[in-house]
């Protein structure tokens, strides 16, 4: 288990932390001019210092699609570094939570996901595992333009944090454009929930900062922690506008019907499945809101069912997963869509 | 979709040509295209309208980098030797091409090439944060330099004369130690 289906703080919002750390190691060179023999004496290195402090090493050239594409699903590595050529290996720590990619865009991407609003504790793991290799390679480093990268949009510290959150209330009332914009004034981002270039999947959003010269670590996390707060209390005062009586009635009818085609459709692809998931994610939320205020509640989807749970669901439900999950051979669309209705209805009936 | 000049093999080229309002447009097979292209009717060779080489990509990183492109660099420049980067062998024309460097001497052999692409992203060419355990001495020296460079700056201002003395007698002795 990864950084999902645990227990964390603001998580009916925020899903998840992340920080990134972009290092090189002095004398090879970068993405495409790396040969292969020199890349894989590069991972050799690498995994000389990680393995004896315990991380296992998955090499991706060896891995299937379904494998690789599996990882990306998870949020653990990029799609990029999936559909990577030459050598490139993955390196996990044994408390999964510090996932190490060699070798993609550059030699080092050190990653540290934990779940719900924790940057701090992201940040600290990330640290804790570049420091290990810091003591061993020669990392590129210039004083002037702090650890050197590829490409010269991550100059600087190389350090790119952000948090996954579940906006769904900014969403219904259009805010998320001029939420946008602000951001990028002040130098942070807005994405779908797959990085770059992606769209979202229903209501998911990975905000992150952009600048990473002249502004250090702690002052880029500070700011992103000041406006992730600022964006999860937009989004808690809109879900209360959301629990007046007409608009609840409205939204507990869909999160009610969202939750009764997931237990009992016996197919369901991924894109129908997430939309029911966001009207079951909000209608939880808009529920617990309402009994704050003291309004009678209800929605008929058992009080039990946490977003811990949906979250592992989300991930599980996803093309890939499913697929190693249910074993790994390869499935039709229509197979995989009957596999995901019953591996969510048989999740929901513990519940 | 048949070439539209023989109409018998599967049409691959697809040629429109516009200059000045003349317009000519063909879908060929790779015979015909070969063909025409040796009559002079047509022109395939994509460069030549924009002499050398220039993509949209080169311009587009040579507007985020502020590096002229090829066709930009004086005419004279095939002959001229061009810099290369010692490790990687890169110019800095083929780092503007593809909007990253080759490897992390790239920077220290073109660091005035690039100096300004990197102002223009990050609008800051000073490192602020982390650095690695073997920059520790200088990088702390540094940091520490800087900040009674800024302090002393302050007391000239507020007319604090003796807390001024002070501190550059401070900033002397530190770089004296280098």
């Amino acid at each position: 288990m990864a950084w999902y289906g645990k227990k964390s703080v603001d998580n009916d919002v925020v899903l998840s932390s992340r920080v990134r750390l972009a290092r090189n190691v002095e004398g090879y060179p970068f993405g495409r001019h790396l040969t292969d023999d020199r890349a894989r004496e590069l991972i050799g290195k690498i995994g000389a210092i990680l393995t004896p402090s315990g991380y296992e090493a998955v090499d991706f050239t060896g891995l299937d699609m379904i494998g690789a594409t599996a990882y990306v699903e998870e949020h653990i590595v990029s799609p990029e570094f999936a559909g990577e050529k030459g050598p490139h290996t993955l390196f996990k720590n044994d408390k999964k939570n510090v996932y190490i990619m060699t070798c993609e865009e550059d030699h080092l991407r050190i990653q540290c996901i934990t779940p719900g609003f924790s940057l701090d504790e992201a940040y600290a793991g990330a640290i804790e595992a570049e420091s290990l290799l810091d003591s061993s390679l020669n990392l590129a480093f210039d004083e002037k333009l702090g650890y050197l990268t590829h490409c010269p949009t991550n100059l600087g510290t190389g350090m790119r944090a952000s948090v996954m959150m579940f906006l769904p209330a900014i969403t219904k009332f259009g805010k998320l454009s001029s939420i946008a914009r602000q951001l990028s004034k002040i130098g942070l981002t807005v994405r779908g929930s797959y990085g770059e270039g992606s769209g979202s999947t229903g209501c998911l959003y990975q905000i992150s900062n952009q600048v990473t010269l002249g502004v250090s670590e702690e002052e880029s996390i500070e700011k992103l922690k000041n406006i992730v707060a600022s964006i999860v209390d937009q989004e808690r005062k809109l879900r209360d506008a959301m629990t007046k009586d007409d608009v609840w009635n409205s939204v507990a009818d869909a999160s009610a019907r969202a939750y009764g085609t997931l237990t009992y459709a016996r197919m369901l692809s991924f894109s129908e499945f997430m939309k029911l998931w966001c009207d079951v994610r909000l209608g939880i939320a808009l529920d617990n809101a309402r009994k704050m205020n003291g309004q009678p509640g209800g929605t008929g989807i058992p009080s039990s069912l946490s977003y811990e749970t949906l979250d592992t669901l989300f991930i599980e439900s996803q093309p890939a997963v499913l697929t190693l999950l249910s074993g790994g051979t390869p499935m039709s669309p229509a197979e995989r869509d009957l596999r995901r209705a019953d591996a969510i209805k048989r999740r929901l009936a513990v519940v | 979709m048949l070439c539209n000049r023989c109409g018998k093999n599967e049409a691959v080229v697809f040629y429109n040509e516009n200059i000045n309002g003349y317009k000519k447009s063909y879908s060929l097979c790779s015979d015909c295209a070969r063909e025409l292209e040796a009559a002079g009717e047509i022109n395939l060779n994509f460069t030549s309208p924009f002499e050398e080489g220039e993509s949209l990509l080169s311009g587009l990183f040579e507007s985020m980098f502020g590096i002229p492109s090829a066709p930009a660099l004086s005419g004279a420049k095939r002959t001229v030797k061009e810099k290369r980067c010692p490790l990687c062998g890169l110019t800095i024309r083929e780092i503007s091409e593809e909007g990253k460097v080759g490897c992390a001497e790239c920077y220290r052999s073109f660091a005035d090439e690039l100096r300004p692409s990197i102002t223009r992203i990050h609008g800051s060419v000073h490192h602020k944060g982390r650095f690695p355990l073997r920059f520790k001495n200088k990088c702390e020296k540094g940091n520490r330099l800087e900040d009674l460079r800024r302090r002393l700056k302050e007391a000239i201002k507020n007319e604090e004369f003796e807390r001024a003395a002070a501190l550059r007698d401070e900033i002397r002795n530190l770089t004296a130690e280098a």
